[in-house]
């Protein structure tokens, strides 16, 4: 019996010593943060936004211009690709079930919901006020940019701006003009706590002449034209003061040493690594129309995915500086520093010709540029009836592109004014992620699809009628993601779909 | 078309060539066979000694009576002594050499001569003597007033006397009341496996082994009685030795998505048995790791009284077991330029160029280029033995497997010692542990997209040379048609990918008798697993694009155990048995890891040995994390005249991984047997000679939810501001703090039988297992900044039925025993969180299907979910008939229309209304079949297994298919559509790359395959100086299989071990066929 107690309290002694430690089976985990123990200093701030700009990466870095103008009129599929939503998106026959338009509504929420959660926890945080704020309105205008493509896709959305439990994701759609308030309330903010300027290391980040701007935006869509006007002038008028102009070539707003100068209102930012790398060239570049295959430039891998239309491509005159900075057909190669020629134009926008490894490009991707602010300026002159203004800022934007006033227009009636801008717009930021959103929000859409239809498919591809065919009016929306709508029944689909 | 048939090759290998590559065989052999006087060695004699002429024997029984009278004399001083002799026979009268005969409770002991007779100086007061002899039944004989003692040894009834290990102890096999299926050594070892998992192939009903893939120490992924969780851990808890291991989904570093197993570490030469618990009777004591089955694996110890020194060594030579029958150099430029004529472009070749192709027409076998003739030598010693304090085994082995692709081997070197010693007087103490350091280089398989060799060979341009410039080495880069294949064999031969890994399992001891029966046993155990990966793409390649990249991961694992357990053991009055079992355990696992990365070198000398030598650092990484697990377990057993067996036992797991609202979990479960072999009613029928029934239910769990899944965790994500980087921080998920284990819950009902003797033996069982609060992620509106939260919802049941025959054909002289399993397992998904269904896995990026599973309620799990391929357009009428699809021209291929968004077919084929169930991959049945044939010294085994009615998605064949011109096809696509040749299956040749996922590529994956055919020959009465019991055998493996899949083979898993992504081919490592040769013998 003895024993039995000695081995008795042995075998305690063991559990003791284990229990003793009571931690024995809680996680404390060390080598990463809990929400609890974050959002406590300045740094954590600068963290929690950081990470709402990251999110902009997915979006801006194919699929904004993949869903603005491969359902537009400027894009088409490469030879070879075979993802066969992209093809429907090309003929217009892209569902709810859709990847990239399902991807686009994901990826726009995660950008919302990182900035909720910045602009939530930011202002318990103990620190500089003015960093506070501004940090609060750089999360806000990224909010606003994300819900601002929202609307424009899909209409009415759900609006979330704290999300406690997820039921706070399972409501109705909001109707947009209260999203719309939300966009106003946020920009507003932002222009209001952001600074007009940043030292060169924190370039890249929100100003408040990207808030105003992009608000100015805003109302253009909403066809609030003397909002757009007024919000635009404080800027346009003001240029000198925001450090905006337009660069004198066209194409060093791709250039490493002046992409982030004058002409950048808002971009995502690429770096080589261990930054993250741009890789809009491997989908872009030459690969099936270059005799010998891409290999013949010394580079790795392009996939001649993204495309021009020829509809596109005709556009643009000779004299015209944008239609080799965004369409080429030679290249230089590596291999032998000999030009090769494709037997059709690619998009070299994000083309570097002396970049060996194509997927770690450092060229920014646009999302405002001040040239966009000019024509959005002009535009919204004309529809208030400031005629020779609007033709100012058009041609400002016109002589730039052709190095002289030879091109510039001049007498146009306000409708003709507005054909001109649209088609300015059009050379100007082709494959900049504009398009689709200038058609639906013209109301031109429809229209220019069928022209294109029959363009297209008599100097390319016969089966191009098939776009004509499919264009319906309802269009002018995307579809809700199914898959939203399997999991949130108070969701309504788009009339339509 | 050249296609080799390598069998035939290597049977016609000429008699000098197997001494030549047996030559590291044979030398050491000889090395063994040299006379070595010094080396002491126990003398066990055995069946097949020619018996008492040997004079050496002789010497060493005297040498081993010195020695152990030497041993003993210090503590047996100053005993008065008497000298007792005699005979120890068989029941038949002959003489029993060897038998271990020793004084009871004292370590004075000898050995019978080859007469069977000795001669021991038992102390003054000995009460007893011991006869101990391996496979006899151990007597103790009490030392009257006469010195002679005469013994007759019976042979043990091993059948019925069997003992099964089972968790914290082990019962006879009589005894067992749950389900339990054993696979001993002899099996294992009759296929050359490098890993464990490997070997359990069709061996036990229940248990379905897919091999993941064909590279050298390759995980295999083992299910259990089905799939039981969608997202959680499905592999097996392994147990080796009393340590608890998951295995998971392997390591290692090669490129694709086949990993290493984590059980290659161990050698499997020294595995003694392995048994595999099924039902929750047998599992729960393992609590909340058991959901899965669990495997005990005990390796080898010595035997009481005999020294044994092994030698084993085995010399094989493995080949490609199939090859792809792909186009010519010819075919193939013909069909280049045919798809872009077709497409209204410049054809690819010019005539002239095609003139020169013309004289050439065969090109380059990319698949011969990059498989080779491959090695595999195996070499193992061993050292066994005990006496009556002590036992011992200490091994040590080389494994080294070359693959069949260029530069890609497996490597182990490892070292086993396990010792048991009795001190004091009710003390045993003890160890085992075993070393192994492995090293291995794969050549990139399994990796999807344009990556990968085996895609690569098979599809890479013909026409093309290995080499640009042979002399210089310079290889041609990259396939030039379309899509960029990287020239395989430049992959294949220079870039590093190598897994190098230290890992020691060991543990000590301790067992105290407290009072007679009750047992106290301490325990402390380590798993220290060390891993480096080291990655080099020198710039010569096409994947570096010019610039070298170098990439070291590091990995370090602390897992260490605690058991204390108290065991009773005892029978009361004769009718009732009963033991007892409580305990605790404690085991923490720590993991630390790091990976560093740079590129951009001078030159590609240095590799990645120094990773400060790039110009360009790559963001490095580290992570450290902790879980453990505190458990108490119990158990009763309870035994009723032998009759009625009854069985409970529990275990409660505390685990870190569980949320903190649900910190521990029960597991209980109970069973009853009845062994109707005892009740006369029964007994009178004279059929059976064993009928025992079964039934058991319980509770297990499964803890493999991964780890801090239950905190509100941040990421951290870089961003670029100001042209550097800045760091992010973003909550990763919802968090649960309900989060807890998955619940299985399993019947099981089970009936052994035996007849003629045991002559056939018969084991079925019938299970239902239902596991609920599945680990998954509950789909969540994306509104909410999330895809998923991770939830305990969702229930999938598994129901089958398992059925294994032993049977003893011939017994005589000629022997022939059939061991035979067949399994059915049917799984089903219950519910799912809710929601109807989930489009599971990622797809391809590079063939861009998008996921081609879909979890389905109601259904099982894994099924392909696409579009169904309906034959060729034909004409402009049957395309005018539609429906409209992604290929809609003529020659193009035509899906179904199966509906749309008001049921009736709409014209057009679209993803949300035409896409259905195109396949399944889980089988209908599945098992294997063992044959011994035995004749005079010949031995022949025949092992087959078979699978029959799973689907395998065949990715390769979405573009070996597909005329593009893009990358080399079939060669039976020559029958393409054309105008004058309707194919209804290959479309017309274009440029259009257009691959949906559709029933054209799910096939057949049913097989049967001789996976092992072994001739032996047993030399009897062998006795040439040192040697003795020696076996010479040649084994083929993978010899034939019989298949309707076109691909490499149909045990295959493009996502390693995976859950949910079940049957995918996409590149991966094609197995081996290998003839192997061998010799096992006994050093004396």
């Amino acid at each position: 019996m003895k024993k039995i107690i000695i081995t008795l309290i042995i075998l305690t002694g063991f559990t003791l010593i284990f229990h003793s430690c009571s931690s024995f089976l809680e996680e404390n985990p060390v080598d990463r943060y809990v929400e609890g123990n974050f959002y406590s200093d300045q740094y954590d701030a600068e963290a929690a936004v950081t990470a709402v700009y990251q999110a902009l990466y997915n979006i801006y870095s194919r699929h904004m211009f993949l869903l603005n103008e491969l359902p537009a009129d400027d894009e088409k599929n490469g030879l070879g690709m075979p993802n066969q939503f992209l093809q429907d998106l090309e003929y217009l026959r892209h569902t709810s079930e859709n990847q990239f338009v399902r991807e686009m509504w994901q990826r726009n929420y995660v950008v919302v919901a990182r900035a909720n959660t910045a602009i939530n926890n930011i202002p318990g945080i103990t620190m500089d006020e003015t960093v506070k704020n501004r940090l609060v309105g750089e999360a806000r205008f990224l909010r606003a940019l994300c819900y601002f493509n929202l609307v424009r896709f899909w209409g009415d959305v759900p609006l979330v701006t704290l999300l406690e439990s997820v039921e706070d994701a399972m409501g109705p759609r909001t109707p947009i003009a209260e999203v719309y308030q939300q966009i106003i309330d946020d920009l507003t903010f932002a222009e209001n706590n952001t600074p007009a300027s940043y030292s060169a290391s924190d370039i890249g980040r929100v100003t408040k002449g990207a808030a105003k701007i992009l608000l100015g935006k805003v109302y253009l869509t909403m066809q609030e034209f003397e909002s757009c006007v007024s919000k635009l002038a404080e800027v346009v008028e003001n240029e000198a003061s925001y450090g905006y102009g337009l660069h004198e070539n066209y194409g060093d707003n791709w250039e490493k040493a002046t992409e982030n100068g004058k002409e950048m209102v808002f971009s995502i930012e690429y770096m080589n690594p261990p930054g993250t790398g741009n890789s809009a060239m491997v989908l872009q570049g030459p690969k099936y129309s270059l005799p010998g295959g891409y290999a013949v430039l010394g580079l790795s891998e392009l996939n001649e995915a993204d495309i021009p239309t020829m509809d596109l491509y005709s556009q643009f005159l000779d004299a015209d500086e944008r239609k080799n900075e965004t369409c080429r057909t030679e290249f230089i190669s590596l291999n032998d520093g000999q030009v090769h020629v494709c037997s059709i134009p690619v998009f070299v926008k994000y083309w570097e010709d002396n970049e060996a490894v194509p997927g770690q490009s450092d060229a920014n991707i646009h999302i405002v540029r001040y040239s966009d602010a000019l024509l959005m300026y002009a535009e919204a002159l004309n529809e208030v009836g400031q005629s020779a203004k609007a033709h100012e800022y058009l041609n400002r934007v016109r002589e730039r592109a052709f190095n002289s006033a030879d091109n510039n227009y001049s007498g146009l009636s306000q409708e003709e004014f507005r054909t001109a801008v649209l088609k300015e717009r059009r050379l100007e930021f082709a494959m900049e992620g504009h398009r689709w959103f200038d058609l639906v929000r013209t109301g031109t859409f429809v229209q220019r699809m069928t022209e294109q239809s029959a363009y297209e498919a008599s100097v390319a591809e016969s089966n191009k009628v098939e776009i004509a065919q499919n264009v319906k009016p309802y269009m002018v929306l995307m579809p809700i993601p199914q898959r939203e709508i399997d999991l949130n029944p108070a969701l309504t689909q788009n009339q339509g779909w | 078309m050249k296609r080799i048939i390598p069998f035939r090759e290597i049977l016609n290998l000429s008699l000098i060539k197997i001494l030549l590559i047996m030559r590291p065989a044979i030398i050491l052999m000889v090395l063994a066979i040299i006379p070595v006087n010094t080396v002491y060695a126990g003398s066990e004699e055995n069946a097949f000694s020619s018996g008492p002429t040997d004079k050496l024997i002789e010497n060493l029984i005297i040498n081993h009576q010195v020695i152990q009278a030497t041993n003993d004399l210090t503590g047996e001083m100053g005993y008065q002594q008497r000298t007792i002799t005699g005979t120890v026979l068989d029941i038949n009268k002959n003489p029993l050499p060897g038998v271990n005969v020793v004084v009871t409770g004292i370590t004075i002991g000898t050995i019978t001569d080859a007469g069977g007779k000795y001669r021991i100086e038992a102390p003054q007061g000995s009460r007893s003597l011991t006869f101990s002899f391996v496979g006899m039944d151990t007597q103790e004989v009490p030392i009257g007033t006469s010195n002679q003692i005469n013994v007759t040894l019976t042979e043990s009834a091993i059948d019925l006397e069997e003992v099964v290990v089972i968790g914290y102890g082990s019962v006879r096999k009589s005894d067992l009341t749950g389900s339990v299926s054993s696979v001993k050594a002899d099996a294992l070892q009759e296929t050359p496996i490098t890993s464990i998992d490997q070997g359990l192939v069709g061996r036990a009903a229940g248990v379905m082994v897919t091999q993941t893939s064909g590279m050298p120490g390759a995980i295999a992924s083992i299910r259990v009685r089905g799939t039981s969780s969608l997202q959680g851990g499905n592999e097996p808890l392994y147990v080796i030795d009393g340590f608890p291991i998951y295995n998971g989904s392997g390591f290692g570093n090669t490129g694709g998505e086949t990993q290493y197993s984590g059980l290659s570490t161990i050698n499997p030469s020294d595995i003694e048995s392995i048994e595999i618990l099924k039902d929750a009777s047998a599992t729960s004591i393992y609590g909340a790791r058991a959901a899965n089955g669990v495997i005990l694996i005990t390796t080898k110890s010595g035997q009481r009284g005999t020294d044994l020194i092994t030698f084993d060594a085995t010399y094989g030579i493995q080949s490609v077991a199939r090859k792809i029958p792909v186009m010519n150099a010819l075919e193939f430029a013909e069909l280049a330029n045919e798809a872009r004529v077709n497409d209204k472009l410049a054809p690819f070749y010019t005539e002239a160029e095609l003139q020169q192709i013309r004289q050439n027409p065969e090109g380059t076998d990319w698949q011969d280029e990059l498989f080779r003739s491959a090695p595999t030598q195996n070499y193992q010693l061993s050292f066994s033995g005990g006496d009556q304090k002590m036992i011992y085994s200490v091994s040590t082995n080389y494994n080294q497997q070359e693959g069949i692709i260029r530069n890609s081997y497996f490597k182990r070197y490892s070292g086993k010692v396990n010792l048991e010693r009795n001190i004091l007087e009710r003390i045993r103490v003890g160890t085992h542990s075993t070393i192994s350091y492995t090293i291995a280089n794969a050549a990139r398989t399994d990796a999807g997209g344009t990556q990968g060799v085996i895609t690569a060979a098979m599809k890479m341009n013909p026409v093309l040379p290995v080499y640009e410039n042979e002399e210089l080495k310079e290889y041609t880069p990259v396939n030039n048609t379309g899509i960029p294949y990287p020239n395989p064999v430049a992959t294949a031969e220079e870039m590093v990918r190598e897994s190098k890994s230290i890992r020691l399992l060991a543990d000590i001891y301790g067992e105290w008798e407290i009072i007679k029966d009750l047992k106290a046993k301490v325990s402390f155990g380590t798993d220290l697993f060390n891993t480096k990966f080291n990655t080099f793409i020198p710039s010569s390649i096409f994947e570096s694009s010019g610039i070298a990249n170098a990439t070291v991961t590091g990995g370090y694992t602390t897992n260490w155990l605690n058991e204390n357990t108290l065991s009773w053991n005892k029978k009361i009055a004769s009718d009732h048995q009963v033991s007892l079992l409580g305990g605790i355990t404690f085991q923490q696992n720590h993991y630390e890891g790091f990976a560093g990365s740079s590129q951009n070198y001078v030159n590609d000398i240095l590799t990645y040995n120094s990773l400060q030598a790039g110009a360009i650092y790559n963001q490095p990484s580290s992570s450290n994390t902790e879980w453990s697990l505190l458990s108490y377990l119990g158990r009763a057993n309870y035994n009723l005249k032998e009759r009625y067996l009854v069985s409970v036992s529990a275990r409660v797991d505390g685990s870190s991984r569980f949320g903190k609202n649900n910190k521990y979990a029960f597991f209980p479960s109970g069973s009853v047997a009845w062994r109707l072999i005892e009740e006369d009613f029964i007994k009178n029928t004279g059929i059976f000679s064993n009928l025992k029934l079964r039934a058991s239910y319980g509770i297990t769990g499964n803890q493999e939810i991964g780890l801090y899944n239950s905190l509100p965790t941040l990421t951290s994500t870089t961003y670029t501001l100001g042209r550097a980087l800045v760091t992010g921080f973003y909550p990763n998920k919802i968090p649960n703090p309900d989060l807890r284990w998955e619940r299985t819950s399993q019947f099981d009902v089970g009936l052994d039988a035996s007849f003629w003797k045991s002559r056939l033996r018969i084991t079925a069982d019938y299970y239902i297992k239902k596991t609920t609060d599945l680990i998954y992620d509950v789909g969540v509106p994306f509104v909410s900044g999330f895809s998923n939260s991770l939830q305990n919802i969702g229930s999938v049941q598994n129901n089958g039925l398992e059925l294994a025959i032993e049977s003893d054909n011939f017994t005589g002289e000629f022997q022939w025993t059939t061991n035979f399993n067949i399994s059915f397992n049917k799984n089903k998904i219950l519910e799912l969180g809710g929601e109807a269904y989930k489009d599971v896995g990622a797809g391809d990026g590079h063939l861009k299907t998008g996921s081609v599973h879909r979890l389905i309620v109601g259904e099982s799990i894994g099924l392909f979910y696409g579009y169904i391929f309906d034959g060729i357009f034909q004409n402009q009428d049957e395309l005018t008939a539609g429906p409209k699809s992604f290929t809609h021209w003529v020659g193009g291929r035509r899906y179904k229309d199966l509906g749309s968004a008001t049921g009736e077919p709409d014209g057009k084929v679209d993803a949300n209304y035409d896409r259905t169930v195109i396949g399944d991959p889980n089988p209908d049945f599945f098992g294997g079949m063992a044959n011994r044939f035995f004749y005079k010294g010949f031995e022949i085994n025949l092992f087959l297994q078979y699978c029959y009615g799973n689907d395998i998605f065949n990715y390769n064949a979405m573009e070996l298919e597909l005329p593009t011109g893009g990358n080399n096809v079939y060669a039976d696509v020559v029958n393409r559509w054309s105008p004058t040749n309707p194919s209804n299956k290959y479309p017309v040749a274009n440029t259009n790359r257009s691959a949906v996922f559709s029933s054209a590529y799910v096939e057949d994956g049913s097989y049967l395959k001789v996976k092992t055919l072994t001739l032996a020959y047993i030399f009897p009465g062998l006795n040439i100086k040192h040697i003795s019991n020696m076996k010479l055998y040649i084994t083929g493996q993978n010899l034939v299989t019989f298949t309707k899949y076109r691909g490499y083979d149909p045990e295959v898993s493009y996502r390693g071990a995976t859950n949910l992504e079940l049957g995918e081919d996409y590149g991966g490592y094609p197995q081996a066929k290998t003839i192997l040769l061998g010799v096992r013998f006994d050093i004396r």
